[in-house]
């Protein structure tokens, strides 16, 4: 048996969440481990400012795993379509990241978030 | 306040068949158990009659792994699952933090009932990490985003809060005495709520940056803390305020999870030695355990009696350490 119950916040300010246009909204699957701020740094994920176009593991302060070394030996460059087939199921173009993230299914979704990493070069 | 329940009978129960037991390795001490194709076990909790709870992340719903005959069940939970934590409640319920359905999922092994408790949907995407019992059975949460939050159980509304020092909040633990604590690994601090008015306190620990990824209470209500950044496992005490810590051994250790178990022993999963290690607080004495794959990626430790559980996220797979 499933059930589903709906819910009320309190002391959480949803006009924080209403107040982001699209791409941020978007942005947020990504949020928790990535900055857009250059001068963010020393998050679990790499900086993402500049990431489309960008050369993987390029980032010299940050420790990529051995998978996306090996990828970036062997050529990968952030294009809109490497971002996108990341971004879609990031365990199947890359099966041994660390990063643990199910992908984002809706391909809308996805254009959207890479729009919104385009605002930062 | 609004509350809607939907039930919607028959939960989809798949028995898969019988996955095959992969040799022991390291010592003869780790077993471990395959996986339904493309299953990805983030987390790991003790299920009923020695079974193991796994939060399915890439594959979706819950998955329970029968040691005895290697065979895998997995419960579904519906189009866009992707649970992150999985605890086991006192009264065998699993509770699992859905990122992908943006909700709170109970599954009880006895009635096989799923139920779902949705966040809003003007609070956003949360990203569900870990979730915690406090003393009165009520289940707290946390959101890598920015957030924190508690399903009341009795009447099943959820309530969710701002963190202090935004996104970060990842592991959760409760106290012997009920009390709960979350770990920040972006905001590099331990918070301590308060169960009845909601509020956070930061802790801050004494190294800074330190990345505390994960949290767990030991029999005297002290949390101990993995710390990703630093690579030490260090531990608080809410009595007097005390910190202190330890750098794991070896070159470039990364603490991901800690685990206390029923002895007071400290368990840690450790990405640079690729390790399962012990810390001995008695005698401040480390053993280091390879894990029997390369690159196990083992985010997370739980365990029962005589035994440490836990999740190869790497090879996707599920081990048992006999202690």
């Amino acid at each position: 048996m499933l059930s589903v119950s709906s819910v009320v916040i309190l002391s959480f300010s949803a006009a924080q969440a209403q107040q982001r246009d699209a791409g941020e909204r978007a942005y947020q699957k990504c949020y928790s481990c990535h900055s857009v701020d250059p001068k963010e740094t020393g998050l679990s994920g790499p900086n993402l400012a500049g990431v489309v176009g960008r050369r993987a593991a390029a980032l010299p302060n940050f420790v990529y795993s051995p998978a996306l070394k090996r990828a970036a030996a062997n050529g990968l460059v952030w294009t809109d379509e490497a971002l996108d087939r990341y971004l879609a199921d990031p365990l199947e173009m890359l099966p041994e990241t660390t990063m643990s993230f199910p992908g984002v299914k809706n391909a809308a979704d996805r254009r959207t978030i890479i729009d919104y990493l385009r605002r930062f070069p | 306040m609004k509350r809607l329940a939907i039930i919607l009978a028959g939960a989809l129960v798949l028995v898969l068949a019988a996955w095959p037991q992969v040799a022991s390795a390291a010592e003869g001490r780790f077993t471990t158990f395959k996986l339904p194709d493309g299953n990805y076990p983030h987390d790991v909790s003790p299920g009923p009659d020695g079974t193991i709870f796994y939060a399915d992340q890439r594959r979706g719903g819950i998955g329970i792994v029968d040691p005895k005959s290697g065979k895998v069940e997995k419960v579904p939970f519906g189009e866009g699952s992707a649970p992150h934590g999985v605890i086991t409640g006192p009264d065998g319920k699993a509770w699992l933090t859905d990122g992908g359905l943006n909700a709170m999922v109970s599954y009880d092994p006895a009635t096989k009932k799923v139920s779902i408790y949705k966040l809003p949907e003007d609070t956003g995407y949360t990203n569900l990490n870990t979730a915690a019992i406090d003393r009165k059975g009520d289940v707290w949460f946390t959101g890598q985003t920015g957030i924190y939050g508690k399903v009341d159980v009795t009447s099943g509304k959820v309530t969710v809060w701002t963190a202090p020092k935004g996104r970060g909040p990842y592991g959760i633990t409760a106290t012997k005495k009920g009390d709960v604590y979350y770990a920040s690994l972006a905001g590099s601090y331990v918070g301590r709520i308060d169960i009845e008015t909601g509020q956070a306190t930061v802790v801050e620990p004494p190294t800074k940056n330190q990345g505390a990824r994960r949290v767990w209470a030991d029999s005297k209500d002290r949390i101990w803390v993995s710390e990703w950044n630093s690579g030490n496992v260090s531990v608080y005490d809410p009595a007097d305020g005390s910190w202190k810590q330890w750098k794991l051994p070896g070159d470039g250790p990364k603490t991901y999870a800690v685990y206390v178990d029923d002895e007071d022993k400290v368990w840690l999963a450790d990405w640079g030695a690729n390790a399962l290690v012990k810390f001995d607080p008695a005698t401040e004495k480390f053993e280091v355990f390879p894990f029997p794959a390369s690159t196990a990626n083992v985010r997370q430790i739980d365990g029962r009696k005589g035994e440490i559980l836990l999740p190869l996220s790497g090879p996707r797979l599920v081990a048992v350490f006999k202690k």
